[in-house]
């Protein structure tokens, strides 16, 4: 993967929600990406690093879940978070669905804007949290590794 | 004159005054005359004399004794006397000295110049006399010492006799230590060199043993450390080719190497060369060594593979050859092996090329025994594929012997009764098929029973029968009752037959009818029946007495006696034939019972015809209406549940659209960057609130479709009645309180803790009645109250334990009459209440049905201008569900449903990595030379496959390598341009737009990526497919379904190829 910015991506077959997610987030400056189905949600997670999923549950072909459980299997994105969109109708048990699948969170829709803006900050600040880390974790092991040729 | 004189005498004074004192300048000056004149005179002459003199002796002095230029001489004019004589003693000294010292110059100018030929000859005396000894002397002794020392270094440095020594007498001083040097240095070179020469030599002969001790220094020195340690040097380069020529070589271990320090040059040539023998000796004979074990264990796959030249390289062909040959042998001999023994395709033969010896007998031999084989079992096969076409005139004839021989005696006889019995068979078959036929038809038994004595009698070499028939039993009675009467008979006299009438049957007969079994009896006794012709009479000796029976019923017997044996196909034919035999019967009594009946039931058959035309009239009215009935019901049925299963299954689609809307219209609204003005904010808010309002309804209608398409499901749980009011506080009081009213949460004592039903439900209903309570009221308060009742009205079923949720508020209230249609759909109190107060009119139905869901109901209760009061009656328990345990308060609070157990609709998450490929050992991949080469590496994927790319990119990462994605050719391209080094490329074949044989040409063609490896991958698997892949620029090719372990191969050697050194 390459050192660009990580980025928020979207992922819903229908086109307007995705121009409202586009809406909500677009004041927080952070790169978003638009994927209509799971396979293009695939390819996109190959291509760049993703800080933050936003997954439709209900779209044709693969579903919401389906896309999740590729991404959390593959070694390479299994630590991206999820955060899954059901419906209003949608039954109150794909909510523990979507946990065990290894989502971070969910949000029925339609979503009160504000909150789900909050909730996709959070988790873009965990992010940046969790790289700084890792950034920290490779310093020190480097050290380590410097201190022991040394001696 | 006295002064005259007087300076006269001065001056002549003076002067000869200077002159005693040798200042020959003074001259007499004063003026004289006469005899002083003559005296100045004189005196000046004699001092011009004297200075000239004086000039000249010391001219000559200068000259000879202190400028050295010789042979001077003082010229002194006009001088007499003991002047003359003192210029001619000077000149004569001079004269002398100048040759004295001429001869010592020649002499030691010509020593001086090498030159020892020459003596001093002049003559001396005195000290020159001495000197002249002493150089002559000194000559001599240089000559001698020359001459010495010339002979010296002759012998010793130029002719090589080491040990001469210069011998000089009488030296001393210099010349002696000179001559002492020269010889200490013969002597020092001589040891040195002898030394040197010493250790040479032995070195020369081989014996690195000596070495140079004599002492030496500077270069000398230099040479001895030099010659020692190249003795040491060669010693030690000597032991180590030795010893790695002894193991190698003699010893047999393979692998040494000599270690030789501090040579270079030829040495370190020669040492390398020795070792890069041994490592190619030891490499080929490993390599053999190698392919011979394989080979003696019966692996055949393995080649040798070294390098090798001459006699090496031709073992080496010999062994492979040999191993081909062998392989190959032994391939056909197997291929012949199992496609005769093992998979019965006969024929096969093997074919092996180049053997010779054993293994061309052991060919020939494997041929031999297929072909024989092959030859008998097709020959068996034919005759078997025969009989089994019912061909049985064939028999084996091919040559065979031992077991096969007997096989196919066995065969060939098996055949022959096979067509005995065959022949038996037709008869058999053809016959019953005959009588069967005759006895088609018949009505009358004796007729039958005597046809089927004429026919049956004579076909199995009988000559006498008889044929009893049981009188009619009983019904369901199994053993014959009455008698059997005889009524047909072939060759019997009337007279020889059984009993009749009233008497049960009895004898052999009647054994054989209650036994129900043929009997035979063989070699009769000579008087038991008689069979007779009008030329003679003689005793049977078999008879059989056959029961015919018809479902387990007795319905006679035949009784048939012949003078030869029955035969076993006679048998068989009699066990078959008496069923048929016993169908006829049955089906001719049958049919004359039948008759009779048929008469009877006519007569009947007619009174019913007329009742049954009445009746059939009624049924055709009935039927019609009937079916109009079903066909309105199917109509409604159809559409009302087609509306239902329309509006659940669209209800995603009819809420999707609003959730864009409702999200974009909230941010316009909120108005976060203040770029609207106040009016669209309003437009904004006015277009959000109609979403809401739009989607509210939408929940409604889709409610209550649900609800009446039964598709609503209930799902009790505990439910701490706590919660429940939590939830009515925190939602509305902030809304009474907006409005003003004041609100109220009542419960009394004996309400339980806990309940058991729908919590999402119950809050529906008091969302519902306690927001149409607010809605309806302007001033004053609402009032929820909860309390337990024993409610014995007929509304609540199976219990009396019930809740009682009473919402009241002081508002508009409703009249009376219009208190029952508040409940209908779409009907509110008054038709403009939409207008003034909002909402769809639904929200009562919609809480009365799920109220009726929850085994509850809704009461109301209003009067205009005071006020409403709503009550929710539902059970503690939701009716038909058990509770599991008691319903205290101390359950902990289950507000999520426990993990589903059942399969349901929600399958286990998906945690395995089952389903994705790997290699057989990602060990194997991730250690030694694999993980060196594949750590880090960077990999380009093309492929819109994306659950294929998961896959690769997962196991790829796991062996260490990073993994690109681009998922068409164009995307690959670009990919590969701004992305750092890529190592190796996977390329899909079957890609839309631009496929991958286009992609590869187009990488191709771009210079610094001409040499990128690229592995083509498709699901394809055509032959023929990896040759295309690498024609069209492909490095490889590996089929999909991928395998990990060919491809992490593929690409190992890709990147690192075998023979580049590591």
């Amino acid at each position: 993967m390459s050192s660009e910015r990580a980025g928020i991506l979207l992922v819903d077959d229908m086109d307007d929600n995705l121009t409202a997610l586009e809406a909500v987030l677009a004041s927080l400056n952070e790169p978003l990406i638009r994927a209509r189905s799971g396979e293009e949600a695939m390819k996109a997670v190959l291509r760049q690093p993703i800080a933050l999923v936003l997954l439709d549950v209900r779209m044709p072909g693969m579903d919401g879940f389906e896309t999740a459980a590729h991404i959390k299997r593959l070694d390479q994105t299994r630590e991206v978070p999820i955060i899954f969109l059901t419906g209003a109708d949608d039954d109150p048990a794909y909510a523990f669905r979507g946990y065990a699948t290894g989502a971070a969170d969910y949000v029925t829709k339609p979503f009160d804007p504000w909150v789900l803006r909050a909730k996709v900050c959070v988790f873009l600040d965990l992010y940046r949290k969790g790289r700084e880390v890792e950034r920290l974790r490779r310093e020190i092991q480097d050290l380590k590794r410097r201190a022991g040729e040394r001696t | 004159m006295a002064s005259n004189l007087t300076s006269q005498v001065r001056n002549i004074a003076q002067v000869t005054t200077a002159v005693a004192n040798g200042d020959l300048s003074q001259k007499i000056t004063v003026d004289a005359q006469g005899e002083i004149l003559e005296l100045k005179s004189t005196i000046n002459t004699m001092v011009d004399q004297l200075s000239a003199f004086a000039d000249e002796v010391t001219r000559v002095a200068r000259e000879v004794g202190t400028e050295g230029n010789l042979g001077g001489r003082a010229q002194v004019r006009g001088v007499s006397g003991v002047w003359k004589d003192l210029t001619e003693n000077v000149n004569f000294m001079a004269d002398n000295l100048t040759s004295q010292v001429r001869n010592i110059a020649l002499v030691s100018t010509a020593v001086a110049q090498g030159d020892l030929g020459k003596k001093i000859t002049v003559e001396a005396k005195g000290e020159i006399l001495e000197l002249k000894s002493t150089i002559n002397t000194m000559v001599d002794q240089l000559s001698a010492f020359a001459d010495e020392v010339t002979r010296v270094a002759r012998e010793v440095g130029t002719e090589g006799n080491l040990g001469g020594q210069a011998q000089v007498r009488g030296v001393s001083g210099v010349w002696k230590d000179l001559t002492d040097n020269v010889n200490f240095m013969a002597l020092n070179l001589t040891s040195q060199v002898r030394n040197i020469a010493q250790v040479t030599t032995a070195v020369a002969n081989g014996d690195l043993s000596k070495k140079i001790t004599v002492d030496a220094r500077g270069e000398i020195l230099e040479l001895k450390d030099t010659v020692n340690t190249m003795v040491e040097q060669l010693r030690a380069f000597a032991d180590e080719v030795t010893r790695v020529a002894r193991e190698v070589g003699t010893d047999g271990r393979l692998g040494g190497r000599a270690q030789v320090l501090g040579v270079s040059g030829v040495w370190r040539d020669l040492t390398d060369n020795v070792n890069s023998m041994a490592d190619n000796l030891t490499s080929q004979v490993r390599n053999i060594a190698q392919v011979a074990t394989a080979v003696a264990q019966g692996d055949l796959s393995r080649k040798i593979d070294v390098d090798a030249r001459g006699e090496i390289l031709e073992l080496k062909t010999t062994i492979n050859t040999m191993v081909d040959t062998l392989s190959s042998f032994s391939s056909e001999v197997t291929r012949v092996a199992r496609e005769v023994g093992s998979e019965g395709q006969l024929g096969g033969q093997a074919r092996v090329e180049g053997v010779y010896g054993t293994w061309k007998r052991l060919t020939t031999n494997v041929n031999e025994l297929a072909l024989n084989l092959t030859t008998q079992v097709r020959a068996i096969a034919e005759v078997a594929s025969a009989v089994a076409q019912g061909d049985m005139s064939r028999s084996i004839t091919v040559e065979a012997r031992g077991e096969v021989a007997e096989l196919k005696d066995n065969i060939n006889l098996m055949v022959a009764n096979l067509r005995e019995t065959t022949r038996a068979k037709d008869w058999l078959e053809s016959n019953l098929a005959r009588l069967a036929a005759l006895m088609q038809g018949h009505r009358d038994l004796m007729e039958v029973a005597d046809l089927i004595l004429r026919e049956l009698t004579p076909l199995v070499n009988a000559q006498y029968g008889a044929f009893y028939l049981a009188d009619p039993e009983e019904a369901g009675a199994t053993v014959p009752t009455k008698g059997l009467a005889f009524i047909a008979g072939y060759g019997a006299a009337q007279d020889a037959t059984v009993e009749t009438g009233a008497l049960p049957v009895h004898g052999l007969v009647a054994q054989a009818a209650r036994e129900k079994k043929r009997i035979l009896v063989e070699g009769a006794p000579p008087d038991y029946i008689k069979i007779n012709s009008g030329l003679g009479e003689a005793a049977p000796t078999t008879i059989v007495i056959i029961p015919i029976l018809f479902e387990d019923k007795l319905l006679g017997v035949i009784e048939l006696a012949s003078f030869s044996r029955f035969s076993d196909v006679h048998l068989a034919f009699f066990d078959q034939f008496v069923d048929t035999i016993g169908v006829a019967i049955n089906t001719i009594i049958a049919n004359s019972r039948t008759e009779s009946l048929l008469g009877e039931s006519q007569r009947l058959a007619m009174q019913l015809q007329e009742r049954s035309d009445e009746l059939q009239k009624q049924q055709g009215e009935l039927q019609r209406s009937n079916a109009e009935l079903e066909e309105k019901a199917a109509l409604l049925a159809t559409s009302s549940q087609y509306k239902s299963e329309f509006l659940a299954n669209m209800s995603h689609e009819l809420r999707t659209p609003l959730n864009s809307l409702l999200i974009l219209a909230r941010l316009l609204s909120d108005n976060p960057d203040g770029h609207l003005s106040d009016q669209e904010v309003q437009f904004a808010t006015t277009i959000h609130r109609s979403g809401s309002d739009l989607l509210q309804l939408i929940n409604d209608i889709l409610d209550l479709s649900k609800i009446e398409a039964g598709r609503m499901d209930v799902r009790p749980k505990r439910l701490p009645l706590i919660k429940l009011l939590d939830y009515v506080h925190a939602t509305f009081r902030p809304l009474t309180l907006d409005r003003g009213l004041a609100f109220e949460v009542a419960v009394g004592e004996d309400v339980p803790r806990e309940m058991y039903s729908d919590e999402q439900r119950l809050q529906q209903i008091l969302r519902n009645l306690l927001s149409n309570a607010i809605k309806f009221t302007a001033t004053g308060k609402v009032e929820l109250r909860v309390d337990r009742v024993q409610d014995t009205e007929d509304g609540v079923r199976d219990t009396d334990d019930v809740i009682a949720f009473a919402v009241s508020d002081t508002g508009i209230g409703i009249a009376p009459e219009k208190l029952p249609v508040i409940f209908e759909a779409f009907q509110q109190a008054d038709g403009t209440t939409n207008r003034k107060y909002g909402g769809t009119g639904l929200g009562l139905s919609i809480s009365r049905e799920i109220a009726g869901l929850l085994g509850g109901r809704i009461v109301a209760e209003s009067e205009p201008g005071k006020g409403s009061k709503f009550t929710l009656y539902v059970p503690v328990v939701s009716p038909g569900h058990t509770v599991p345990g008691p319903v205290t308060e101390d359950r902990p609070e289950l507000s999520l449903p426990l993990r589903p157990a059942a399969a349901g609709p929600f399958p286990a998450a998906y945690d395995t990595d089952d389903g994705w490929p790997s290699p057989t050992r990602l060990e194997a991949w991730t250690s030694g030379r694999p993980g060196r080469i594949l750590a880090g590496r960077r990999v380009l994927i093309v492929d819109d496959d994306i659950r294929n790319v998961f896959a690769l990119t997962h196991v790829l990462g796991r062996v260490g390598m990073t993994v690109l994605y681009a998922e068409n050719g164009r995307e690959g391209i670009e990919t590969l341009e701004r992305s750092a080094e890529v190592e190796v490329v996977l390329m899909d074949i079957m890609m839309p737009e631009m496929d991958g044989y286009e992609t590869i040409s187009a990488i191709r063609r771009t210079p610094r990526w001409a040499d990128l490896p690229i592995v083509a991958l498709t699901a394809k698997a055509m032959p023929g497919d990896r040759e295309k892949s690498i024609a069209r620029g492909a490095n490889d090719y590996v089929p999909k379904p991928v395998d990990i372990d060919r491809l992490l191969t593929v690409v190992c050697e890709l990147l690192e190829p075998e023979d580049t050194p590591s």
